[in-house]
């Protein structure tokens, strides 16, 4: 996969200085700018994969960017990076037209998820009747699961579920990925819901199989991997 | 919405009350009239026959008993073309008829010059005057009122017709007048709903008229106005807040990974990833105070609420959990009514229904049987059949920062629940399910 152009709008230099290297060493190219206004403007002058966007900016609000931005007819996803986390915020920024929507303190590896994620889902790779990984098939229309050929019984929510980390296959998938775009939550529970929920599908994916498909990456999330 | 039944509405008594006062003005000028006329008439009556008796005493004065005879004869004889009604009687001492048409003497003095209303010939009735004209020589002049009557009868029809005229005149004005007036108040009524809806930001409708809505309507403005400002500052001060303390913990967390990056020694590496999600817990701490008091502010705000499904959402969280029950060996069940409907916010909601469920599977102990209901009400109640909460903790354990024991968590799961619930008119208690919690919410009255 070739690095993705990304432009980041952020005015706290010590966090974009972050981004910069995290971004930098998935091999990214990243563009920082410190206002809004300026990031307007690149926005609209040149292609961006990505758009890394504050949601406090000293000049402009992050909500009123992506609303000039998508006004402006510029289509390229959009995560919000913000210190407002809180489930009402997140529901704001998604609603003002954001793709996706994460908190500070923000943890590398996610962040790197959901960029990658994002690029996947506007260059739409993963829209296909049947998606194959592997000896994974997921049927999207008869919403069935096979395995070497062999049906996998899967309830409704776990049929969701595995599609998710088929449509996402081989990437890295964090809790909060899962929580927002399963089961449309956006707030983490306090019980272990998620790490039992795809513990029960890889069960279901690697019982009677020897070689595992779905890990464990730990502190992050998960990756559905291909033998 | 706060909407008024028509018979309820303020309107009906002004129409009611201009009905009546048209109808009691015009019985007053009915009967005033009445008076009136009936004075005027019998003035009228009594100058006529007065007149008509000394026109009798200078005849008899000058032509004698014989004159007086052929002149109220004369006259009987004319009335039917003169349309008069005048009746007479001439009689002597002893009250025999001498000439005219009344038969008998009738109770009137004449050495007194007696006059009165009386009936005369059987039917007749009028107005008459008796008079000595010479000793032995009496004399009645009479006229009927028969034409007062018609009159009267005239009158009544008038003033019916015209009281009609001005009740329906009235019942119009009223009904205009109230119309406007009902209009006015709804206008305001609704701009009140608007801000129970979030429309903090729109004109007061009726603002720049002089009278006492248009005052009315300045003083609603500007309390909502400042509740707005209110609004808008705690929004400001919590977005604010969140950001000053996220902003440096997020410095912090860039620091320790950058030390982490560097650091070969595991042990250092893992106390260093503990202080991560120390400062982690209080950003998610923060975010949870601010849901609370975001929930406590809105408290009766219907704005951004949706009538949905709550059943629903309680299957959607039952399903979430059900996985996680089996694994720490919990029989969870749920008892849900279908199509049980509130005005609500689903992801708060779900929320509040996985907060109580997060809270029965950290306390009730393992193999505990834990139970979600709802049913029409709303009523909900999650319960368990574990330890149930100690008494000490019930007074207070919906208060921020109660916790039951050790463990995650800042205690602030049953506060948040508290706020979510009051902000969807909800209240919410605790039980003793003996064994075991029971937390029951129910719908408030409003």
């Amino acid at each position: 996969m070739t690095g993705l152009n990304i432009l980041y709008v952020e005015d706290d230099a010590m966090l974009a200085d972050d981004v910069a290297r995290i971004m930098a060493s998935e091999g990214n190219r990243l563009t920082w700018t410190a206002s809004g206004q300026d990031g307007l403007r690149r926005a609209a002058a040149e292609p961006f994969d990505v758009i890394i966007l504050d949601r406090m900016l000293p000049d402009l609000s992050g909500i009123a960017v992506i609303e000039r931005l998508r006004g402006a007819g510029v289509a390229a996803p959009v995560l919000m990076l913000s210190a407002l986390g809180r489930a009402e915020n997140r529901i704001e920024g998604l609603d003002a037209g954001v793709d996706d929507y994460m908190a500070k303190p923000f943890e590398p590896a996610e962040l790197v998820a959901r960029v990658r994620a994002l690029q996947r889902r506007a260059t739409g790779h993963s829209h296909s009747a049947v998606i194959l990984f592997g000896g994974l098939e997921c049927h999207v229309k008869a919403r069935t699961a096979h395995r070497d050929g062999r049906h996998i019984p899967l309830s409704p929510k776990e049929f969701e579920l595995f599609r998710y980390f088929m449509e996402n296959a081989g990437e890295v998938i964090t809790r909060e990925m899962l929580l927002r775009n399963v089961w449309n939550l956006s707030f983490d529970p306090q019980t272990n819901v998620i790490d039992v929920n795809v513990g029960r599908l890889r069960r279901k994916l690697e019982d009677g199989f020897g070689t595992s498909v779905l890990e464990t990456i730990w502190g992050t999330g998960y990756r559905l991997v291909a033998h | 919405m706060n909407k008024v039944r028509t018979g309820r509405s303020l309107v009906v008594p002004v129409i009611l009350a201009s009905a009546v006062f048209a109808l009691a003005t015009c019985l007053f000028l009915y009967l005033a009239t009445l008076w009136v006329v009936r004075s005027d008439s019998d003035a009228g009556l009594a100058q006529a026959v007065d007149i008509e008796l000394a026109a009798l005493a200078d005849v008899f004065a000058t032509g004698g008993l014989d004159e007086t005879a052929a002149r109220i004869s004369d006259r009987l004889a004319l009335r039917g073309a003169s349309g008069d009604d005048a009746h007479y009687l001439l009689a002597d001492a002893d009250g025999k008829r001498i000439a005219g048409d009344i038969h008998g003497w009738p109770m009137l003095s004449a050495e007194n010059s007696q006059a009165g209303f009386l009936t005369i010939n059987g039917d007749i009735r009028v107005y008459a005057r008796a008079t000595q004209l010479a000793p032995g020589v009496s004399v009645i002049a009479a006229r009927e009122y028969g034409q007062r009557s018609a009159l009267i009868t005239h009158l009544n029809w008038v003033f019916a017709v015209a009281a009609i005229l001005v009740l329906i005149a009235s019942l119009l004005l009223a009904w205009r007048y109230a119309a406007r007036l009902g209009r006015r108040v709804s206008a305001l009524n609704d701009a009140f709903d608007a801000v129970q809806a979030g429309a903090l930001d729109q004109p007061v409708p009726g603002r720049s008229d002089e009278d006492e809505l248009g005052a009315l309507s300045r003083h609603a403005e500007q309390l909502i106005g400042r509740l707005s400002h209110a609004l808008k500052g705690q929004r400001a001060i919590t977005d604010q807040v969140a950001h000053e303390i996220r902003t440096p913990l997020a410095h912090l967390d860039s620091r320790l990974l950058r030390i982490i990056a560097v650091n070969p020694d595991p042990d250092q590496v893992a106390a260093l990833g503990a202080v991560r999600r120390d400062a982690r817990g209080i950003a998610d701490m923060l975010d949870s105070l601010l849901d609370i008091a975001a929930s406590e502010t809105r408290r009766g705000d219907r704005s951004g609420l949706e009538r949905i499904d709550l059943s629903a959402v309680a299957q959607d969280v039952v399903d979430l959990y059900a996985d996680s029950a089996d694994e720490a060996g919990h029989r969870l069940s749920a008892n849900l009514t279908p199509q049980v409907m509130i005005a609500g916010d689903a992801m708060q909601l779900t929320r509040m229904f996985s907060n109580l469920l997060d809270n029965a599977f950290k306390y009730a102990g393992p193999g505990a049987g834990i139970s979600v209901s709802v049913e029409q009400g709303p009523r909900i109640v999650v319960a368990d059949n574990g330890p149930g909460v100690a008494a000490p903790l019930r007074q207070t354990m919906f208060e921020p920062f109660r916790r039951a024991g050790p463990g995650p968590g800042h205690g602030l799961g049953l506060a948040l629940v508290r706020a979510i619930a009051e902000r969807h008119g909800l209240s919410i208690r605790y039980e003793d399910g003996q064994p075991g919690a029971m937390f029951i919410l129910e719908g408030e009255r409003s």
